[in-house]
């Protein structure tokens, strides 16, 4: 068996494979380093996405917006002379389902849609306002306690990323 | 056996190889600072612009309003997207509203949400 020092260190194949693999370790390990900036860039935009999802309802069913994205639902007291927070206007929902059905479907640009808005009653039915015929990535579904006609039901909105 | 000359070629190839080696770590070193850096100004862009985003929402939910001495890096950047900038990095987020404007006067930041007819 030869060993290093008859033939030199730089000419030994157990060395140069031993050599390589700490070299391919040091390369892994660096290669996660900078994976890890870009997964906190990617959480950032699932919390993007989580936060789109939770104000669309909360805009939905808190606040009035003619001109708005779709929180033109809420109920308008005329004899308070001011919005109802967390009641909706069953017209207004009916419109604003006639208006995303001709739209195909409720996008906002390239960073997330409106993959469904349904209401949930108490006596266990379920109407489906909207429904977008899209496949998104990541989904995520809010509900929200509102009174319509004088009932309780669950405002539910699922909004995907593109 | 060897002569004394190929020892001292076999120590300064050695000696070589070893330098190229630390050489190169040390340059991959200085890639993953630059990295760094670069992914937490990206992400530093990134947490501005949400939590930007996310008061603008929350004023719109809550019939909308000004707020005065605003602390976060952040500006219009177009119809409904406000955007935030760290070093080199600009990063941008949705924000609801179809109307806000951001005010900048003495050093100091006011932004304005416009919701209709919250209270007529």
């Amino acid at each position: 068996m030869r060993t290093t020092g008859e033939k030199g260190i730089v000419f030994s194949i157990d060395l140069m494979i031993s050599f390589l693999a700490i070299i391919t370790m040091f390369y892994l390990i660096l290669i996660n380093f900078g994976g890890l900036a870009e997964g906190e860039v990617g959480f950032g935009k699932d919390a993007a996405l989580w936060k789109n999802s939770v104000f669309l309802l909360d805009s939905m069913v808190k606040s009035f917006d003619e001109n708005g994205f779709a929180n033109n639902v809420t109920y308008f007291n005329a004899m308070k002379r001011r919005v109802e927070s967390n009641v909706l206007d069953y017209a207004a929902l009916r419109l604003l389902s006639e208006k995303l059905r001709g739209k195909g479907d409720l996008s906002k640009g390239d960073e997330f849609f409106v993959k469904e808005i349904s209401l949930g009653y108490k006596n266990g039915g379920s109407e489906t306002l909207f429904s977008s015929t899209l496949q998104g990535g990541n989904c995520f579904a809010v509900e929200r306690l509102v009174i319509v006609n004088n009932g309780k039901a669950i405002l539910k909105g699922v909004v995907c990323s593109e | 056996m060897k002569c004394g000359g190929q020892v001292h070629l076999e120590a300064l190839i050695c000696f070589a190889v070893f330098m190229a080696i630390v050489g190169s770590f040390l340059a991959a070193m200085g890639n993953i600072e630059t990295d760094a850096k670069t992914g937490a100004d990206a992400f530093t862009a990134e947490s501005s612009a949400q939590k930007c985003a996310i008061v603008i929402d929350s004023l719109y939910a809550n019939g909308g309003g000004e707020l005065d001495n605003l602390e976060i890096n952040c500006f219009l950047k177009k119809k409904n997207w406000v955007g935030s900038t760290s070093g080199e990095n600009e990063k941008i987020a949705f924000a609801f509203p179809n109307e806000i404007e951001f005010f900048h006067l003495g050093g100091k930041t006011t932004m304005w949400v416009k919701v209709n007819a919250h209270y007529r």
